[in-house]
This record gives C-alpha cells, structure tokens and sequence, in this order.
C-alpha cells in the first residue's frame, strides 16, 4: 500500500494524497521511498495531530530530514510494542525464567 | 547514544563472551540503540550461533529495538566500538570493548544552573517529551547543579579535562541576553568553551526559563494574590501580554525594567523597549518577582496548549532532540 501511494504521488504531481494512519509500516514506506530517491522529501508533509490538554486538537509539521527522519517525532509513539517487549525480557530475566 | 559495533570485535581472540552481552544488554537496559558496522556482518553472525538460543535471541531483539528507534530518530553516531587497544575521544568517541561499556553505562550528566528549578522547567515545555524523560531519569541521565555561569564554566573546563566526563556531559543554561543576539561576555565564553571541547549544549534563545512562561498564565496568577499585590501583578502580566515578541522573551522577569539599570548592556536593553509608553513602561518597571519561575512547577497552570500557543515549539523541539541523541 505503501509503496503504490508513494508511485502514485511520484506521478501524479498535481495531486494531493490526504493519508490518516496508525499504520508504522505506512510511514517506513515512506522513508523508505524518499531514502532510494523513488519521492523527493518535499512531496511529503507528516503531521501528528497532538490533543492538547484543552481538548483542542493540534497539527504539528514534522519535516523529513535528509535521512528522511520525521524530525520531532513523538518519542514514546510507535515504541509501545518494542517497549513491552522490552520490559518482558528485562522481567524473565530477573526472575531467571526462561 | 548511538553506538556502533564495529565487525572486528566479534573475531576470535577479541574480548570474551560476557563483555559483548554487557554491551549487548544497553538497549534493553539503557536507552543506547546498537548497531553493527557492516549490518549484515558475518562475525556477528558466527558470534550469535555460537550462543545459546534464549541468548542469542535477546541479542537480535537489542538489534531489533535499536533498528526501530533509529527508523524515526536521528541520532549521530555516538560512539564506535572497535577492536583496538586505545580510546580516541575525539567525536565520535572510538573506544576499545574494555573502556566502552563502563563509559555507556554512565548517565548523561545534564548541567544546569539550577537543578530543582531547571528540572521542572525542561518537564514542562518539553511537556511532548515529559514521558521519555521521566523513563530515562536515573538510568539515562541526570541533573545536576550548576550554580551560577561561571561556576557553570568551571564545571565544564574541569569536566572536559576528563574526555570521558565531558562526553557524557549535556549543558543547559539561559541567554541572559537583554535583546536578540546580546548575550554578554560570561555566557558568550561558555557557549565557546562547551563548543570547542566539544562539550553538546543548549542555550536558550530567550533570556531565561521564566521568559517561557506564557502571557496567560501570568496573568492567571496575578488573580490568585491577595490585595494589593494583585492588581499590581495583573497590570505588569497584562502588559508582558502586550508586548513584542523579542520584548518578551527578553524582559527581565524577575526584576523589571528597573533591573536593568546597572546592566553592562543597559543601553541595547533600553532600545529594544524604547516604544512603550508610560503606562506600559510603568507597570513593567519590577518584573514579576525572584520565584516566578517556580511557576513551572505548577502543572495545572502552565498547561500544554498555552506552551504551544506561545510558540516555543520548534525550539523545545530541537532541545530534546539534541538531548536524547545524547542519553
């Protein structure tokens, strides 16, 4: 899905592809896309919509990076499954479990 | 820190097996990512059979989480472990096996010029990264005192002296700059010392932390004081909110416009201020008090949409992530 968005926009110049996502593997595609030059870093604008603690909602623009790194990213977004994981290793260790 | 497994460590007659699962154990119980030079290393690969499979299995996974976190954060390598008897400290720091792990199991030491006041500070407009910090306090890194600038300076000249301190070092310390730009001769000497000993820093754009203090919350606790602090109060928070931008990040907080008077810089102060009129002038002259950064420490007031509306943003943004490279 990834890569035929980013083929799509790579084409089309004049359009506009409008993405909501969760999806972790949506947004290597697109790293992955801009880092072997298949979509220059300027056709692409990532947003995270932040909600703030006055239930308003915000869009922030975070860039892509020449190593197409979405600059600002929201540390701990993403990282839940790989923390979990983390945190179970770092337990079965302490208890000797195997 | 982003450390780099250089292939040559893996080989036979290199360091024994339980130094490796040290290193291989930060990712896990760190937050340093790992990565093999070259990716696909064949070394690493024998490495990993010769272990057992629960072991070898937690060492891929420290790949694995390494590789993840790298996919979204930039981080420039840190250090580079090699097989080679000595340490270079230069950057990136090229460490042998024996001296790295030590070196990486030490926490980013985040000098700042007042620890209680600074922590709460940085806790709350980097009110996005909040969670990560609260995880990495302790392990990661942490802060530590550093008085005023020039016992600052002194830190880091004695710090430095020791490559392995000063690279696990991270300043923080106000501009004090009276408008853009003018920092004074004390900051501008510590900016240039923690440069050229390649020591990371931050310095803040405005003049100092309470400069970060939103217009809005100002002026909702003036409403909290008693008579007749109040209506001072609220008259000097509603005439802060008045203000330029580059006036209010350059304000003198704590002591006014009065607070100036004697600064070596008095004069470049004076003209970034001089179209108020005298109203405005008047109920600015005495600032908002010594503690007023202590409202940083009050959550519900200075909350995360008021911080984003202020625009700090993209400077928050950089400090962080400047900072995390390093932990």
């Amino acid at each position: 899905m990834g890569d035929y968005l980013c083929e799509v926009a790579a084409e089309q110049k004049d359009l506009a592809l409008v993405v909501e996502t969760h999806s972790q593997s949506l947004l290597l595609s697109l790293q992955l896309a801009v880092m072997e030059g298949r979509l220059p870093p300027e056709a692409v604008a990532v947003y995270w919509i932040r909600r703030l603690s006055d239930g308003r909602s915000r869009a922030e623009l975070l860039p892509l990076d020449k190593a197409a790194h979405p600059v600002g990213w929201p540390p701990e977004v993403f990282g839940e499954r790989l923390e979990q994981s983390r945190r179970l290793v770092l337990s079965r260790r302490r208890l000797g479990a195997v | 820190m982003r450390v780099v497994l250089e292939e040559g460590i893996f080989g036979p007659g290199e360091p024994s097996r339980l130094d490796l699962l040290s290193l291989f154990r930060l990712p896990l119980s760190r937050s340093h990512t790992l990565e093999v030079d070259p990716p696909d290393s064949l070394g690493l690969q024998t490495w990993l059979e010769g272990l057992d499979v629960r072991t070898a299995d937690e060492c891929r996974f420290a790949l694995e989480l390494s590789y993840d976190e790298l996919a979204r954060r930039p981080k420039p390598e840190g250090v580079r472990v090699l097989p080679a008897p000595s340490a270079s400290w230069e950057r990136p720091v090229r460490l042998p096996l024996s001296l790295a792990i030590g070196f990486l199991e030490t926490p980013l030491q985040v000098l700042v010029e007042n620890n209680r006041r600074d922590r709460s500070f940085l806790r709350t407009v980097g009110f996005a990264f909040r969670a990560t910090l609260d995880r990495l306090e302790g392990t990661g890194f942490q802060f530590v005192h550093g008085g005023g600038l020039s016992e600052m300076l002194e830190q880091v000249l004695v710090r430095s002296r020791q490559p392995e301190w000063g690279r696990r070092s991270f300043v923080i310390f106000d501009s004090d700059a009276v408008c853009p730009g003018r920092s004074g001769a004390a900051n501008e000497r510590l900016a240039r010392i923690c440069a050229e000993r390649g020591v990371p820093f931050h310095r803040l754009t405005r003049r100092a932390s309470e400069n970060y203090l939103p217009p809005a919350c100002l002026e909702q606790h003036a409403t909290r004081m008693g008579r007749p602090r109040r209506e001072r109060s609220l008259r000097t928070a509603r005439a802060f909110g008045q203000l330029l931008q580059d006036q209010r990040h350059h304000y003198n907080m704590k002591r006014g416009l009065d607070g100036d008077q004697n600064h070596p810089d008095r004069e470049a102060g004076e003209q970034l201020f001089a179209i108020l009129d005298g109203g405005k002038r008047d109920a600015l002259r005495h600032g908002f008090g010594e503690s007023i950064g202590d409202l940083f420490e009050e959550a519900a007031l200075v909350q995360d949409y008021l911080l984003a509306a202020d625009g700090q943003g993209p400077e928050m943004m950089q400090l962080f992530e400047a900072l995390l490279a390093e932990i």
